[in-house]
């Protein structure tokens, strides 16, 4: 081996190796919103049913936050650490911000059949966490399909989630989801413009 | 929408982005848990030296919702039974 140059470069397993995402509770902001109304072979939902898909970027005030810190047991799961009394060790939550996480699909059902308006129920809930406000009518919401303009750059509590799912090749894996969402009052709505990717140059 | 523990709540307010007018005003449109979740059993001694839980119970309340009266009430009485009691796991 040789140096590196000037000055030492060190590698510091604690602070710079792998820190697991805990699941929790977390500002964010909306980011991106995709609707599908296609299945895969690109068929029709049944009903002209559609689908949301949100994906959240984690706000810079998690920075203020001190999150469990997570280590892998052996059979690949996390708890979280100990520090040396037995106390729950946490760190700080900066390493998650500027992350992104998509939300499960929220279904929408145009016109449901009588007795199925309960399908519109987490459509409604999951965007009135976003800061939508559905126009009212004779104490009914009215169900409306939410448009970009409507909820990018919002500022929203996200619910993070451990989502066990079984790939192609059969095996089972854990992503990180967003399973609900809340209003965030002290947040500040960002400009779809701050959202953006930087342009490498 | 989804609900937040008083755990969660705790935790986002101690960092600052959720301050008391905003908690307040998710506890009205109830977005907040009313009731901390213990991991283990508050107990006290009676004079016979069996150990005795407190408990907290509204009667009548049965599924309805609480008032910020309630939930003060509910969190002056957790603190007198950190001030009162031990916590054991595994006690009923």
């Amino acid at each position: 081996m040789k140096e590196l140059g000037k000055g030492e470069t060190y590698f510091d397993e604690k602070t710079d190796g792998y820190i697991p995402i805990p699941p929790g509770v977390y500002p964010a902001h909306a980011k991106t919103l995709e609707i599908r109304d296609r299945k895969g072979d690109g068929t029709p939902f049944a009903n002209n049913c559609k689908v949301f898909d949100v994906t959240f970027q984690i706000a810079d005030e998690v920075g203020t936050m001190q999150v469990p810190h997570l280590i892998r047991n052996g059979d690949n799961t996390f708890t979280q650490s100990s520090d040396t009394d037995g106390n729950p060790s946490t760190v700080n939550g900066s390493f998650l911000k500027g992350k992104h996480f998509r939300s499960n699909g929220v279904w929408i059902t145009p016109n449901p059949n009588e007795g199925e308006g309960w399908r519109n129920r987490r459509y409604i809930e999951f965007f009135q966490g976003c800061g939508v406000d559905f126009p009212e009518q004779d104490g009914k919401k009215r169900v409306m399909e939410v448009e970009e303009s409507d909820i990018i750059g919002m500022p929203v509590l996200v619910k993070l989630v451990n989502e066990t799912y079984t790939n192609m090749e059969g095996e089972e894996r854990v992503t990180m989801k967003v399973s609900d969402t809340l209003p965030w009052a002290d947040g500040t709505k960002l400009d779809a413009a701050e959202l953006t990717e930087d342009v490498p140059f | 929408m989804g609900r937040l523990t008083l755990n969660e709540i705790d935790k986002l307010q101690e960092a600052g982005i959720l301050d008391t007018e905003a908690v307040t005003e998710m506890q009205d449109r109830g977005l907040v848990g009313s009731r901390r979740r213990r991991k283990s059993t508050p107990y006290m001694l009676n004079k016979e030296g069996k150990k005795v839980s407190p408990q907290l119970y509204f009667k009548g309340h049965g599924g309805g919702e609480d008032t910020n009266e309630m939930t003060t009430f509910r969190k002056e009485f957790n603190e007198l039974i950190e001030k009162y009691t031990t916590l054991e796991k595994g006690v009923a």
